[in-house]
């Protein structure tokens, strides 16, 4: 299973220690925290859940915690995808 | 420690 992909028109900003994400297209902001930019950042690649669960452990420092990750970043793209922030997922 | 995603519109 991958990530969905990001909705075009939709960025991150980083300032200072806050992260945004920009929809430029739609006018809206959101902000979020690393752990959602980062799984964002994801979905603006080709990126597979489990590829998604072992960056994130990596970059956020969370080695061994990869069951509540993966829950995590499926609830997270779930939820960037009824906010307009993610494409629908593709019929399998 | 893994914190959970957090977001809120703004």
């Amino acid at each position: 299973m991958n990530l969905p992909h990001a909705a075009s028109g939709v960025i991150v900003q980083q300032q200072g220690e806050a992260f945004f994400l920009l929809d430029t297209e739609g006018g809206e902001v959101f902000r979020v925290n690393e752990t959602a930019a980062r799984i964002f950042e994801l979905c603006q690649g080709d990126t597979s859940l489990e590829g998604a669960v072992a960056s994130l452990a990596l970059r956020l420092g969370a080695a061994g915690q990869e069951e509540a990750i993966r829950a995590d970043v499926q609830r997270t793209v779930t939820q960037f995808q009824e906010l307009g922030l993610c494409e629908p997922s593709r019929p399998v | 420690m893994y914190i959970q995603s957090q977001i809120v519109r703004v």
